[in-house]
């Protein structure tokens, strides 16, 4: 199973790596540091693997990113065939209620607040992939 | 639905003692009702704590729900039937109080302000007190007609009302959490429209349906996905934990969401 990760914040990207590699070792993490770089690579994303990405099972995305912030990419995600029905699990440091609720609205999965708690990352991230496990057996 | 509400939604979890956790500045509540009884105990409950207070109370139900909750009122209070002749506590028929003010394009502010807003003044008049509670369902009549435009409309007229009548509101909805038919986009909007949801009476019972049809289905997985559900941020505010993984299963986890909720409703009928 393959995560791709959008974060810019260099320490919430090492823990993040951290707690897939302790919880989920078996989980490829693909890590791009800003809302362009996440259109670019989810744009390049082929089912028969002929150079381009495999299909994530999931998106872990911060909100505040240079250049494209996570909205914009959470939006274009959406209206892309072949896009619109991965799960993007927002993971922000942000839990105003505005946020929250633009981010639903523009079609994210589930909204989760930045966790100080190294454990508790750790049980969110065996959420995440039980979560992406289930939607990848849904779509078979 | 006023800008300063929309966030405010907080969980309130009901005890069963006559003592409940109903925030002092909570002025518009919602309750969503599986069965008739519990929404009758629930309302007696927050009836009897304005009671103490020496507040008016007024009921705008349907027939076989005023019974009740008067019948689940005067099990607790042995003046009831006297306070009811007296005009402390009135009770209006839901239907015929919300053709007094509905028009073709929904409620009307100006009639509603006259049936309602003279409703609570005489209330108040009539017990001698300085504040009334209500308990309303007239907009889960419009919302049972598929007429939510109208039903939130009409929260907003409340909403106004409050402002201005020293009104503590309770609204029952009979949204089925765990029906096929359950929309939840309108719920949400129903709950946003309030300033506290109050979790439903059976919790527990939601709350070990839930959870056991979440093993059946899951597995293992259901141990796990726990705590991503808990520590999701709903778009409308926090929820009790039985409403909020049903929610998030119907959201995020279409195929076995249904088996889910299929399993819950069973065990939440085996648990009567």
């Amino acid at each position: 199973m393959l995560i791709l990760h959008v974060e810019d914040d260099p320490n919430d990207l090492f823990f993040v790596r951290r707690s897939f590699a302790q919880v989920r070792p078996d989980v490829e993490i693909t890590a791009v540091h800003d809302g362009e770089q996440a259109r670019t690579w989810l744009s390049g994303i082929t089912r028969t693997g002929d150079g381009g990405h495999p299909r994530p099972a999931l998106v872990l995305m911060d909100l505040k990113l240079p250049k494209l912030t996570g909205f914009e990419v959470l939006e274009w995600m959406r209206g892309q065939p072949g896009l619109e029905g991965i799960p993007v699990v927002i993971l922000s440091s942000s839990s105003e209620p505005a946020e929250i609720e633009k981010a639903y609205r523009l079609g994210a999965n589930a909204y989760l607040s930045k966790q100080p708690d190294l454990s508790e990352l750790g049980r969110l991230v065996q959420g995440i992939v039980t979560y992406a496990e289930a939607v990848e057996n849904r779509d078979d | 639905m006023p800008a300063t509400r929309s966030h405010e939604v907080q969980t309130h979890m009901v005890q069963a003692t006559a003592t409940t956790v109903i925030p002092e500045n909570a002025t518009h509540q919602v309750q969503f009702y599986d069965e008739p009884g519990a929404l009758a105990a629930s309302v007696a409950r927050f009836f009897a704590e304005g009671l103490a207070r020496g507040e008016a109370l007024i009921v705008v139900a349907t027939a076989p729900h005023r019974e009740a909750i008067l019948q689940a009122l005067c099990a607790a209070d042995a003046r009831c039937n006297d306070r009811v002749a007296s005009g402390q506590i009135v009770m209006l028929d839901a239907e015929a109080t919300l053709a007094r003010f509905m028009t073709p394009d929904g409620p009307d502010i100006v009639r509603f302000n006259e049936v309602i807003g003279g409703t609570v003044e005489s209330a108040l008049r009539n017990a001698g007190a300085t504040r009334a509670r209500a308990y309303g369902e007239m907009v889960d009549l419009l919302w049972r007609e598929g007429n939510l435009t109208s039903a939130l409309k009409l929260e907003g007229l409340w909403e106004r009302l409050l402002a201005t009548k020293p009104v503590h509101l309770l609204c029952g909805y009979g949204m089925r959490l765990l029906d096929p038919r359950f929309d939840a986009d309108a719920y949400s909007r129903t709950c946003e429209a309030h300033g506290h949801v109050m979790i439903a009476e059976d919790r527990e019972r939601l709350e070990t349906a839930v959870d056991r049809a979440m093993v059946d289905v899951l597995g293992g997985g259901a141990e796990s996905i726990r705590p991503l559900i808990g520590a999701t941020h709903h778009p409308y505010g926090r929820l009790g934990r039985a409403e909020g993984t049903i929610l998030w299963v119907r959201r995020n986890l279409a195929k076995q969401g249904e088996a889910i909720l299929d399993r819950a409703r069973q065990y939440y009928f085996q648990l009567a």
